[in-house]
């Protein structure tokens, strides 16, 4: 008996302790956008969400009759509808009969589609060619792909430069022995060399291999190596230390995409000087970190015609992204799938983040234009020590930086005639949160006609206010970095 | 042979009972259709006793984000207590009302105010139809809690803060968006119509 009580103790801590799996994951790299999606397996088959997948083109909604399931996607260049029927491999995209993979299947109110159809039902909705790396589940919508070459110096120290046909940010990961360069969202391909090996002491080789949703650049080296960024994020520069012998370092890792950044015991530096110099190491990146309010489980409201919050605010969050992005400031989406994060975990991530402001998105149907929230504080809550911040009032030491915020995006949503009303509420995660931060709640437009009539579902309405919001946030980020 | 005398009153009769008939059937589905929108699984509450004052409401504009004060004559208790739940309970009847600017369900109930720590705070035990069948959106949310708290505070003195919990229990937020493991102060400073 008392065996068998071991034995199942014993499967109860491996269980417990083997390491959670990978989420599964899709990579999509347009001309307009790259975004990742996650992969779900049903039936033994892989499958993605619809909307996740289309969304990002525009404002879709997936409406069902029965078993007949409608998909109508709004945007800038015009509608399209596509039907799917439960089960049935057989649909339909803009009037014409595509074959998929697997049946199509549906929980509850999202529809999914098999990943191997993914790449004809891209190119039936986006009207373009794509191009679909199985094994790395990686699409490429159209002609996107980011090309590097390689060049070592033999100079001592002994650098090797990554020159990329366009800016790219990966996460930076350094190891004993090696430097990994890893691309999230980046069409990087491979060189046409690869592996490739260099006669050097320090930095012995290269090779590029893609996986899961992204591409990796492992350089091996037998000494610490140091990236850097220059040219606009077009040249990377690792540089090796003289060889001597060193004591091994701890895996560090450096995630400027990162949605749960790790504490970090390197740093990267980006140089501001063309050519690949090595600098000492600068403050990191002005970094935005935006919180598409609810997802999974939480759907949030209901906006009318089957429309979710969960929805909204993510498409309005890939737009503010792509806004700050056109504006040299990094963004950080703390979902950017169908994620269910608990709200406590959500000021975890943010203040574990090396993010300078953090921005909260909701919808509703309530009233008009965009409400904005700080955070509210009632009663005497002083702050009183910066090292230690109390969980539900860390925001206090923050507020007058959000303020300053909120001051902005008044005036940049008043000059794009869009109404505002600033407000403050106990909504969470705002007040746990430690940097500035505020909560933007997108109600239904009330001055351009074609808007009205589409609601919150206005691509061009979602597109005035992701502006109005990239222009204010670029307006205080000299304050900002300063604070 | 039938007599035709005879043959015509059955006649009569016959369509004199058919329509009683759609008419007996007819006024079934009205009793039905009655019955219907009468029923209400909201708790009844007791008869108030007590003399008629003025109660003072904020009663919130959801279009436009404000809060209207409004000044109501209802049966007020003197205890304490069932005072406060009759002036909740007065709030709550006119955003139930038809063309309410800030809607609450039909279902929605307050079924207890306690006042604690002297009578500073009022801990308001709403039933689950109040939290469950809210609409959900901050600025909504935000709106009926600050009503609650305003309205307690403008007619019960000595109420500083609201603490609202559902069926007995506490919950995270109302409907998704406002806390409602916060405390709401009475004073609390709102757009005014």
């Amino acid at each position: 008996m008392q065996r068998y009580f071991q034995l199942l103790l014993l499967a109860i801590l491996l269980l417990g302790f083997s390491p959670a799996a990978e989420e599964k994951l899709l990579a999509v790299y347009t001309p307009q956008t790259s975004y990742t999606i996650p992969v779900l397996d049903h039936d033994g088959q892989e499958y993605v969400s619809l909307t996740d997948l289309v969304d990002p083109f525009g404002t879709s909604t997936l409406t069902h009759k029965g078993n007949r399931w409608k998909l109508r996607l709004a945007a800038s260049g015009g509608t399209m509808e596509a039907e799917f029927s439960d089960g049935n491999d057989m649909a339909k995209v803009r009037g014409k009969k595509l074959q998929l993979d697997h049946g199509f299947w549906t929980d509850g109110q999202r529809g999914y589609v098999p990943i191997g159809s993914v790449p004809q039902l891209m190119s039936a909705v986006t009207r373009q060619a794509t191009d679909f790396r199985v094994n790395s589940r990686r699409l490429f919508v159209g002609n996107v792909t980011t090309t590097y070459s390689e060049e070592n110096s033999k100079t001592s120290p002994n650098r090797l430069v990554l020159h990329f046909s366009a800016p790219v940010n990966p996460t930076i990961s350094t190891e004993p022995g090696r430097i990994l360069l890893t691309f999230k969202r980046e069409p990087v391909i491979a060189p046409d060399t690869n592996p490739q090996s260099f006669d050097s002491q320090t930095i012995r080789s290269s090779s590029f291999a893609e996986n899961n949703g992204a591409a990796e650049i492992a350089i091996a080296t037998t000494t610490s190596a140091l990236a850097t960024f220059s040219d606009g994020g077009r040249t990377i520069t690792v540089t090796a230390s003289a060889p001597a012998p060193l004591p091994p370092q701890p895996a560090t890792t450096i995630a400027p995409n990162s949605a749960q950044p790790t504490t970090q015991t390197a740093k990267a530096s980006q140089s501001t000087t063309s050519g690949g110099t090595t600098q000492a190491t600068s403050p990191p990146r002005f970094t935005v970190l935006i919180d598409p309010a609810h997802g999974g489980d939480d759907p949030g409201a209901t906006l009318g015609n089957g429309l979710l919050e969960k929805d909204v605010t993510l498409a309005v969050a890939r737009r503010i992204r792509a806004e700050l992005e056109q504006r040299g400031i990094n963004v950080v989406l703390l979902r950017d799938g169908d994620a269910t994060i608990a709200l406590d975990q959500r000021a975890v991530s943010a203040n574990a983040s090396r993010a300078s402001l953090y921005l909260c998105i909701h919808a509703t149907t309530f009233g008009t234009g965009v409400h904005l929230y700080s955070a509210r504080f009632t009663g005497d809550v002083k702050l009183t020590n910066r090292v230690f911040l109390p969980w539900n009032s860390a925001q206090v030491a923050y507020l007058d930086s959000s303020h300053n915020l909120e001051a902005s995006l008044v005036t940049e949503l008043d000059s794009r005639q869009i109404h505002s009303l600033p407000l403050q509420s106990t909504l969470q995660p705002l007040r746990s949160i430690a940097k500035p931060a505020l909560a933007i709640e997108v109600a239904e437009p009330e001055n351009i006609p074609n808007d009205i009539q589409e609601g919150l579902s206005s691509v061009a309405y979602q597109q005035s206010i992701a502006a109005a919001v990239g222009a204010a946030i670029a307006d205080v980020r000299a304050s900002l970095e300063a604070h | 042979m039938i007599p035709r005398n005879l043959a015509i009153t059955i006649v009569i009769l016959l369509v004199a009972l058919a329509a009683m008939g759609l008419y007996g059937l007819h006024l079934r589905r009205q009793a039905l259709q009655l019955l219907k929108t009468n029923a209400s699984t909201k708790p009844v509450a007791p008869p108030v006793n007590g003399p008629t004052g003025q109660v003072t409401v904020f009663i919130p504009d959801d279009d436009h984000g404000t809060l209207a004060q409004k000044t109501v004559a209802a049966a007020l208790p003197s205890e304490p207590t069932l005072r406060a739940r009759e002036v909740l309970h007065v709030l709550i009847a006119q955003c139930q009302e038809k063309d309410s600017t800030h809607p609450i369900s039909s279902n929605a109930d307050v079924k207890d105010v306690f006042l604690v720590d002297s009578g500073k705070t009022a801990v308001i035990n709403v039933n689950a139809a109040f939290a469950d069948e809210h609409r959900s959106g901050v600025m909504v949310e935000e709106l009926t809690m600050v009503a609650l708290a305003r309205t307690l505070g403008a007619n019960i003195s000595g109420v500083q803060q609201i603490k609202v919990i559902v069926e007995g229990r506490e919950r995270e937020t109302l409907a998704g968006h406002a806390s409602l493991m916060d405390f709401y102060p009475t004073n609390l400073d709102w757009r005014a119509e």
